[in-house]
């Protein structure tokens, strides 16, 4: 559905001389005055957005409650961490049949609690298949719908400060019109990573396309006033499209080809600039942590080192592409062998080992408490950027549960990522004494518990009431 | 249309016979006596961006309102209030006003106006013995109707869920926005509190900051400027709930959590588990959120500098062994920024290179689980920026800058500066995030590169003057400062001091002209030599920019120039007028090959530099 255009509402007829000395102008006859111009204008906007209108699509993302968004009670006060709110809208723009669309920020999974895309008035559960962070772009991925409208790439368009334009806005559930269209006209250009372009009169949802009045995608928001230019990153977002698609691909053969393997790294691609810059291969993996016990740590890949080459092939690309590159060439496969080159000092050093079998962590379920446990590795710590290594971390606090039961203000006074240190006086530094700690408590028997742990730096105690929730 | 009339009047009638019906409720009414005793102590207060109340509480023109009514338009430094701000009062009287200090949390300020005749004062109440359920009265300006009344009851004493600094009052009396920073009376006129804020889509849940509180924070404002919290770095303690009574075997007490390693806390031998049951020898204890924020409240209030005892008890439940620990207070940093408070950290920036950041307190680092590396925190990088590309997110930490350590913010500045000035094609840069660091480099785009931009400085340099060097530089400007008559009436920093005499200056050998805010900028326009640099720069149609007072000597400089549209500071508008310019009232005015600002605040300064640097 489409709305008049709220310009025609406030700025009415005065602004029409001003409309006309800046828009391209449309084709057809040119009408000379009043209500003629005025409809014209009209069917011009109107006409502009109709080839974009139904590739538009509303995103909905709902924000884990993980990392920032945590809750630390300090002295008698409760602190959120996050200074984001919980849910996020975006518009978002289907690139093909296979239900991926483009969100023009950045997402990363680990953050998302949900996901949801709105099709006109259908409702679709998204996962986030791709996140480019240096593009500033991600790719969604519905599934099980044939009726989409692609966004014709080909057919883009620039804009020229002082000329006109239209946004397009799509909105949720809470809405009865699922499109809204704002003329806007753009007041500048700027270059930088990408062409974008300042677009002023009316405030531009993340995502949203900006068309010309010669109904060409011309820009795709990136901020509230700014667009990039559509000519400029349709290159970006096809080869986008292509790695999500190639990764997808990849991931599906995994299982076909049999068990993964397991190298035991922490890795970011280097950044292009600081590669020119130093002479380094663009594509160099940066390795950010090994685990000392992994085959990597056995093969002696160290912090810090760059990976140029992986069996062989020299890693290509750039940013995330060349990551993408990196995980292809490496074919971890249980038992397969590896090699390596690293950069290190300036020097070119070949490594090499076999996969592993991707570790398993001990995990227990402490059905009295209500919470899952594992064991922390080397990797945990890393990857989860845990203060110790002494403790059981939580996978999970079940619910209905004594410890998801424990707070008096709606929260469980103990969290998914706290490392358990202690229970009742006794310390729990492996799983094993967490067991035997469990154990103790069974036979004791007291109406409450107190379980120390840690919470990222902080430590704090928690007296859990085992008589209150459900022991599952 | 009669019928029509009709029908509303005896709606009305109705209505009101309604209300006159109901059962005069001894609670219920607010005496006239009380009206017109408070009703002259309360107050509306303007500025550009907001409205709210306050009330008086001196016949010398002190008044009590919200930190968050005058708090300022500059989203990058939250310790600054608003420019402009009106105080009427309930005759209509206004006066401008001054904020002789504000915090956000607790959300206290306190202003001061000269009055021409002495003001009527509040009286307070003695907030000892607020009682769940007694009645009282808001008053205030709601969405910008004055002196508006609204009544209810006291619905908690003790709401400490709201992540504020202390507890705060909740009432069912109607709070909207615009009530903010106004009074809560008891039924007797005395002030209880100051209303702060009311849940969006609820009905009826104001929430107020006990008057207590407000006049502690009233004078660290008066003496200090600001709200200066003690606190003894970094321990964290928690209340002895129920369960934990009973876990521990001991009734009365705070239980600390967490001792931060190689402060002055640990040194003095704190560690989690110990139980506090005294402090300087008075007995504390805690068995809920209230408590324990009074008890916060009572050390945060104390002068740093001062001793401090702490008794626990140490040991496994049935053992306990009692110690004393004693030290120091000290000044707690500036609070940071949580999801519900701007705090008290200001965020510099490079807009240049989209980079924003701050200095690093300890609250940042157990929040965000940082490492303790020095550097400066990264803030959100700007859209298609530099820092971006970088690779640069919010709570990274910038630890060096091409091999050198940082050490704060103004290290990593000065290092950046040194760079860009240099020209650098790409400057490497070490980053923390989480548990591990990576290089990147950072690729300024130099989009004024080769630009050759004349500043023209007044007698006395601004504070923005820095910053505007700053991204001029940072987008590869060839900068050259001068003043009418080649020095600065006040001491400028290094590379901040006028390099030539106004008139030694041959236009050939610029690209821009940029005059900026200061001391005496009002009088740039009488200078000759300012004249003649901007009529030849004019004919010679270079880029002009002037930023708020210096704005008036483009159109006092020549005929030519008098066609542009300009903008100038507020109150010079007559003056641009008589000076025959066509002056707009924009922030932001850019006409042509000429830009210029209404002064030279954030985000003015933001807008004006944006714009400076996309001109072509």
């Amino acid at each position: 559905m489409c709305h008049l255009p709220p310009f025609l509402r406030y700025y009415g007829i005065s602004a029409l001389g001003l409309l006309l000395a800046g828009c391209t102008a449309p084709e057809g006859p040119q009408p000379e005055y009043g209500r003629a111009i005025f409809s014209h204008m009209q069917a011009a906007v109107l006409e502009s957005t109709v080839s974009t209108e139904p590739s538009v699509v509303f995103v909905q993302l709902q924000n884990a409650n993980t990392g920032g968004g945590r809750t630390i009670t300090i002295g008698g006060q409760s602190f959120n961490t996050g200074g984001r709110s919980r849910t996020r809208s975006y518009s978002g723009l289907v690139l093909d049949q296979e239900g991926h669309i483009l969100v023009t920020a950045s997402i990363k999974p680990e953050d998302i609690l949900l996901a949801t895309v709105w099709v006109n008035d259908e409702e679709f559960v998204a996962r986030v298949a791709k996140n480019d962070e240096q593009l500033g772009m991600s790719i969604l991925k519905i599934d099980g719908h044939t009726d989409l409208h692609p966004v014709d790439l080909e057919q883009t368009g620039a804009l020229s400060p002082g000329s006109w334009s239209v946004s397009l806005t799509p909105s949720g559930e809470d809405r009865d019109f699922s499109k809204t269209q704002e003329i806007s006209f753009c007041a500048g250009i700027e270059e930088g990573q990408f062409t974008t372009y300042i677009v002023n009169g009316s405030r531009l949802m993340v995502g949203a396309p900006v068309v010309n009045l010669n109904g060409q995608l011309a820009g795709i928001a990136i901020s509230s006033t700014k667009a990039v230019s559509a000519i400029d990153a349709t290159e970006d977002i096809q080869d986008l499209l292509t790695r999500t698609i190639r990764k997808s691909e990849n991931e599906s053969s995994d299982n076909e080809e049999g068990d993964k393997g397991w190298l035991g790294i922490m890795h970011r691609p280097i950044n292009p600039d600081y590669a020119r810059k130093h002479g380094l291969p663009r594509g160099a993996i940066h390795i950010n942590h090994v685990n000392s016990k992994s085959p990597a740590g056995k093969a002696g890949i160290k912090a810090g080192d760059l990976i140029v080459e992986a069996n062989g092939k020299p890693v290509r690309f750039s940013n995330e592409q060349a990551a993408d590159y990196f995980i292809t060439a490496l074919r971890a496969r249980q038992g397969k062998p590896f090699r390596l080159v690293v950069m290190r000092d300036g020097q070119r050093t070949e490594l090499e080992g076999t996969f592993a079998d991707v570790p398993e962590p001990d995990a227990l379920r402490a059905k009295d408490i209500g919470i899952d446990v594992r064991e922390i590795d080397s990797s945990l710590v890393a990857s989860q950027n845990l203060f110790t290594d002494t403790g059981v971390y939580i996978n999970e606090i079940e619910k209905g549960s004594p410890a998801a039961m424990s707070g008096n203000q709606g929260n469980s006074l103990l969290e998914r990522g706290d490392v358990i240190t202690a229970i009742a006086g006794t310390s729990t530094p492996n799983l094993d004494a967490f067991n035997k700690a469990i154990e103790k408590m069974r036979k004791d028997a007291p109406p409450v518990v107190l379980i120390a742990y840690v919470r990222g730096r902080v430590s704090g105690y928690a007296a859990l009431n085992l008589s209150l929730g459900e022991q599952l | 249309m009669i019928r029509l009339t009709l029908l509303l009047l005896s709606t009305l009638l109705g209505s009101m016979c309604t209300l006159e019906a109901q059962p005069s409720n001894a609670t219920g009414d607010i005496p006239e006596a009380v009206v017109k005793k408070v009703d002259p102590s309360v107050v509306a207060i303007h500025h550009e961006r907001a409205t709210g109340s306050g009330f008086i509480i001196s016949k010398d023109g002190y008044l009590l309102s919200n930190g968050h009514v005058v708090s300022g338009s500059n989203s990058d430094d939250p310790t600054e209030p608003a420019k402009a701000i009106t105080v009427v009062l309930n005759d209509e009287t206004k006066y401008s006003a001054t904020v002789l200090g504000f915090s956000l949390n607790p959300d206290v300020a306190l202003l001061k106006i000269e009055p021409r005749t002495p003001l009527t004062p509040v009286e307070f109440a003695d907030v000892s013995d607020v009682k769940i359920g007694q009645p009282c009265f808001a008053v205030g300006t709601p969405h910008g109707l004055k002196r508006t009344f609204s009544r209810g009851i006291l619905s908690n004493v003790d709401r400490t869920d709201l992540s504020t600094f202390t507890k705060v009052y909740q009432t069912d009396a109607a709070i909207n926005p615009g009530n903010s920073g106004g009074p809560l009376f008891n039924r007797d006129g005395k002030v209880l509190g100051l209303n702060t804020y009311a849940s969006r889509g609820a009905n009826n849940l104001g929430f107020t900051i006990p008057i207590n509180y407000a006049l502690v924070m009233k004078d660290h404002f008066k003496e200090h400027g600001r709200f200066i919290r003690a606190d003894w770095p970094t321990f964290f303690a928690g209340e002895l709930y129920d369960e934990m009574q009973q876990a521990l075997g001991i009734e009365r007490g705070l239980i600390v959590h967490y001792v931060k390693e190689g402060t002055k806390i640990h040194e003095a031998g704190l560690r989690m588990g110990d139980v506090i049951t005294h402090i300087d020898d008075s007995p504390v204890s805690a068995r809920n959120r209230a408590e324990l924020l009074e008890i916060d409240w009572d050390i945060t209030v104390r002068p740093p500098g001062e001793k401090i005892t702490f008794t626990i008890l140490r040991g496994a439940p049935g053992k306990t062994e009692e110690m004393t620990i004693a030290g120091h207070l000290i000044e707690a940093e500036p609070p940071m920024t949580t999801s519900r408070f701007k705090g008290e950290i200001r965020t510099s920036r490079i807009d240049a290179l989209g980079l924003a950041y701050k200095p690093i307190v300890t609250m940042h680092r157990l929040f965000y689980n940082l490492t303790d590396t020095p550097g400066a925190l990264v803030t959100k990088p700007g859209a298609a920026s530099a820092a971006l590309r970088a690779g640069l997110t919010n709570e990274d930490i910038i630890t060096e800058v091409e091999g050198e350590s940082v050490e704060g913010i103004d290290s990593l500045e000065t290092a950046l500066l040194t760079h860009l000035r240099a020209g650098l094609k790409a400057i490497d840069l070490t980053i923390s995030r989480g548990s591990y660091a990576f290089p990147t480099a950072l690729k300024p785009y130099y989009r004024l590169k080769d630009e050759r931009v004349l500043v023209v400085v007044p007698k006395g340099i601004s504070e923005q003057f820095a910053r505007i060097i700053r991204e001029l530089t940072a987008d590869g400007a060839q900068v050259t400062i001068a003043a009418p008559n080649g020095k600065t009436d006040n001491p400028t920093p290094d590379g901040l001091a006028p390099a030539l005499k106004l008139d030694s200056v041959d236009i050939a050998d610029v690209d821009r002209v940029l005059l900026v805010e200061g001391d005496g900028a009002e009088k740039l326009y009488q200078v000759e030599a300012v004249k003649n640099l901007l009529k030849a720069a004019g004919k010679a149609g270079k880029i002009i920019a002037a930023e708020g007072a210096a704005a008036l000597a483009i159109p006092a400089a020549d005929e030519t120039l008098r066609e542009n549209k300009v903008t100038t500071r507020r109150d010079l508008s007559a003056l641009a007028g008589s000076l025959g310019a066509q002056y707009t009232g924009q922030d932001v005015e850019l006409d042509g090959k000429i830009l210029t600002s209404a002064g030279d605040g954030e985000p003015t300064t933001r807008e004006f530099l944006k714009k400076f640097r996309d001109m072509r």
